[in-house]
Parts: C-alpha cells; sequence; structure tokens
C-alpha cells in the first residue's frame, strides 16, 4: 500500500489547529473544509513549512513538514495571499520560476497563456485578482508537481475561469497521478471534482473520508408522525420538528428505517442522498 | 456523481445511442470532459462491468456489453407490445367516463396491490 500524500496527527497550534487529525490518499483530489477560522490556513502554511506546529506532526509525501527543501521540487502551493513580486512584469514572474524548476512543462505554459488570456508585459501589482490567481495556478502547475496544495485556489475568479481551474486540477490527477489538497468554501465544486473530504470545526476534524462514503451515511429523511404531541423515538432526537413533519439524517435507506420505526407512529415520507452542503451544515450546527 | 454518469450510459443504451460493442471513452477524458474525479469515473465504470452494462477489456478500454444490448433489445421489443396493451385499455377506460386522475389512480392502486401480494 501506498503510504498517503499528506499525514496530520495530534496537530495543535496556540491558534488554528487543536489535536487535528487527518491524511490524504496518494492520487486522490481532497477538498479541506471548514469554516472561517477553524485553521484551514494554519494548516496549509504548517504543512508547508511557513509555520511552526506547536505538537503533534504533520508530514507531505512521507517528510516532516518544515526539514527539507528539497521537497519543495515535487510540491506546490498556491496560497491565499497572492503577493508576487512587486516589480516585476508577468513574463519574467513566469521566468524566475522556471528557472528553478528542470521539469517545468513548456507546452502547458504555452496552453495556459493561451488559455487564461494572460497578458506577459504586464506587471504584476496591477493583475486583477482573478489573473493573479490564475498565474499562480501557471506557476505551480507547469512545476508538474506530485503533490499540488491550494488555499481557496477559485476564490475571486468568475465561472468560466472556475471550472478551468477545476478541469486543470482533474488533469492533474487524471494524466500524471498527482495529488491534489485544497482548501475550500464552494461545497458545489468540492462534491464535483473531490473524491475525499477533510472537514474540520474548530481545529479538529469532525469528518474524513470517501466522499461516497460519507454520503451514504448522511440520507436527508422526512418523516410523519400520527400525534403531534407524541414523544420521538429516542433515535430521532436531535431532529427537527415542525408540526406533523420530522427531518434529519440517517445513514439507513427508507425501507430499513422504516422497519425500525415500525409501531413509533413515525411513517418515513421520503428519503434522499445528502448534498456535501447539508452534511456540512449538519455537521457544523449539530455535531 | 458516479450514479449520474451510470445512469448516462444506461440511458444512452436503452435509446440505442450506444450499441453493443460500441467503446466507451477512456476514464481520463471522461474525467476532463466533465470535470469531474478520474477516480469517480474508474468507479462508475467498475461498477458499470458489474451490473454487466459494459465489458472492461484490459488496456483496450470499455465496451458496451453484447448480452446487455441484446437484453435491451428483448426490452424494447416489450415495451412496444406493452404500449400497444396500455393504449386499449386506456381507451376502453374512457369509454366509461373516467377521468385521467381516476385512470391513474386505478392503476396505481393495482400495482400496489400486486406489489403487496408479491410481499406475503
Amino acid at each position: 500500500m501506498i503510504s498517503p500524500a499528506i499525514e496530520v496527527h495530534g496537530l495543535t497550534k496556540s491558534y488554528g489547529p487543536n489535536g487535528l487529525t487527518f491524511s490524504v490518499p496518494h492520487g486522490s483530489i481532497c477538498g479541506f473544509l471548514g469554516p472561517n477560522g477553524s485553521g484551514k490556513t494554519t494548516t496549509l502554511r504548517i504543512l508547508m513549512g511557513l509555520a511552526h506546529a506547536g505538537g503533534g506532526s504533520a508530514s507531505i509525501l512521507g517528510v516532516p513538514a518544515g526539514t527539507s527543501h528539497e521537497i519543495f521540487r515535487k510540491v506546490a502551493f498556491v496560497p491565499e495571499v497572492k503577493d508576487l513580486y512587486p516589480f516585476a512584469r508577468v513574463e519574467e514572474m513566469i521566468r524566475l520560476t522556471r528557472g528553478f524548476y528542470p521539469n517545468w512543462d513548456h507546452s502547458l505554459e504555452r496552453r495556459l497563456i493561451d488559455e487564461f488570456e494572460i497578458s506577459l508585459r504586464m506587471k504584476c501589482p496591477k493583475l486583477s485578482k482573478g489573473t493573479k490567481a490564475k498565474l499562480y495556478l501557471l506557476l505551480a502547475l507547469c512545476r508538474r508537481p506530485e503533490l499540488l496544495v491550494l488555499d481557496e485556489p477559485t476564490e475571486g475568479l468568475d465561472p468560466i475561469a472556475i471550472e478551468q481551474t477545476l478541469r486543470l486540477l482533474v488533469e492533474q490527477v487524471a494524466e500524471r497521478g498527482a495529488t491534489v489538497f485544497f482548501s475550500s468554501h464552494q461545497l458545489p465544486e468540492v462534491e464535483q471534482v473531490a473524491d475525499y473530504v477533510v472537514m474540520i470545526k474548530r481545529g479538529h476534524c469532525v469528518v474524513e473520508g470517501e466522499l461516497d462514503g460519507i454520503k451514504q451515511c448522511y440520507r436527508r429523511v422526512r418523516c410523519v408522525v400520527e400525534r403531534t404531541d407524541a414523544d420521538l423515538p429516542r433515535s430521532l432526537a436531535n431532529w427537527r420538528r415542525e408540526g406533523r413533519f420530522v427531518t434529519g439524517f440517517s445513514a439507513d435507506d427508507a425501507d430499513t428505517l422504516s422497519q425500525r420505526l415500525a409501531g413509533t407512529g413515525v411513517a418515513v415520507l421520503e428519503s434522499e442522498p445528502a448534498t456535501l452542503k447539508e452534511i456540512f451544515f449538519e455537521q457544523m450546527e449539530h455535531a | 456523481m458516479y450514479l449520474q454518469l451510470i445512469e448516462q450510459v444506461r440511458h444512452a443504451i436503452e435509446l440505442g445511442a450506444l450499441r453493443a460493442g460500441d467503446q466507451l471513452p477512456g476514464i481520463r477524458k471522461v474525467a476532463e470532459d466533465l470535470v469531474m474525479n478520474p477516480n469517480t469515473v474508474a468507479k462508475a465504470y467498475r461498477e458499470m462491468e458489474h451490473a454487466g452494462l459494459v465489458v472492461l477489456r484490459h488496456g483496450a478500454g470499455a465496451f458496451v456489453a453484447e448480452s446487455h444490448a441484446n437484453g435491451q433489445r428483448e426490452d424494447q421489443r416489450n415495451m412496444q407490445k406493452g404500449r400497444t396493451v396500455v393504449h386499449r385499455a386506456v381507451a376502453a377506460l374512457r369509454d366509461l367516463d373516467l377521468d385521467d386522475g381516476a385512470i391513474r389512480r386505478l392503476v396505481e392502486s393495482e400495482l400496489a396491490e400486486i406489489n403487496e401480494e408479491v410481499h406475503r
């Protein structure tokens, strides 16, 4: 078995991660989810050796975070705040980065300049937010990294650029077997491209696993009760109740749940797989 | 996501857009065209093989299964026959001055009764 691309164990810092444990499988596209201030950016910075951990351990491609510069031949990071060299033009920025990486993909560079319509003569600080994000993505992808770590890669992009970005991430995995680990608040886009998900809350992991498996454990169920004053069965204690309707989440399909609820005066009306957004809200509000 | 993909292929076979022996696009191509996770596409292909919808030939790709396409043709013929039966039945019910809602309820209650008998 191949070791995970990222392994985090009991990671702690005065702010952010608080006993955070998860791993990212090799060859996956993993979405890193959590509300603002839950510790995502700090965790990514520790993984990239840009911040020190207070406790616990973190490793990328089997190497403890912050111990080796060599690892950055194989790992590329796209940070959330994109501060490029203030006086450089786009073409100088690309040339400078290209020089560090013997593996540089020249044809991808040309393709992305074209696809993203990046003007090479522009001074970097004058670029729009969206174009900065595209340039950063170009600089990261042309290195052909084994592991690509991105902090909110689609933030500030228009819908077309978002789709281009997601397609590029998929390409990295489909064509080169790379691993992609990206934080995002855009749950539908995570649902679209991720096969693995890590969800954190107040610095620790609340959900981790294959997206399909997680979704199988969360079916959104709507039930109707015979009498509004009747007590609910214990298994439905946390469910939302409005008049005769009760809604909540269950790992059981409709038939299994109906059998379990037989004789309780509760009947299953509908049961559907939950969306990632519903799972996220359920975890953040109740768990 | 992968269930949607399976449904689409199933539908394409049923409509005759895909025939036995037709090659499905490779996993990479599907992943990139639909902007889907390649692992998810691979999983969908494995499930479709398991369901007898496609045959995976190592190194060559995925092909629409022979038996399934035959079965589909059989199904299509039966569906055609069924449509004729329903056409006559609905005409007969209309002659009894029953409206669409009543006809629908009759069909549904008949199906429900049959299902209950099967369960017993």
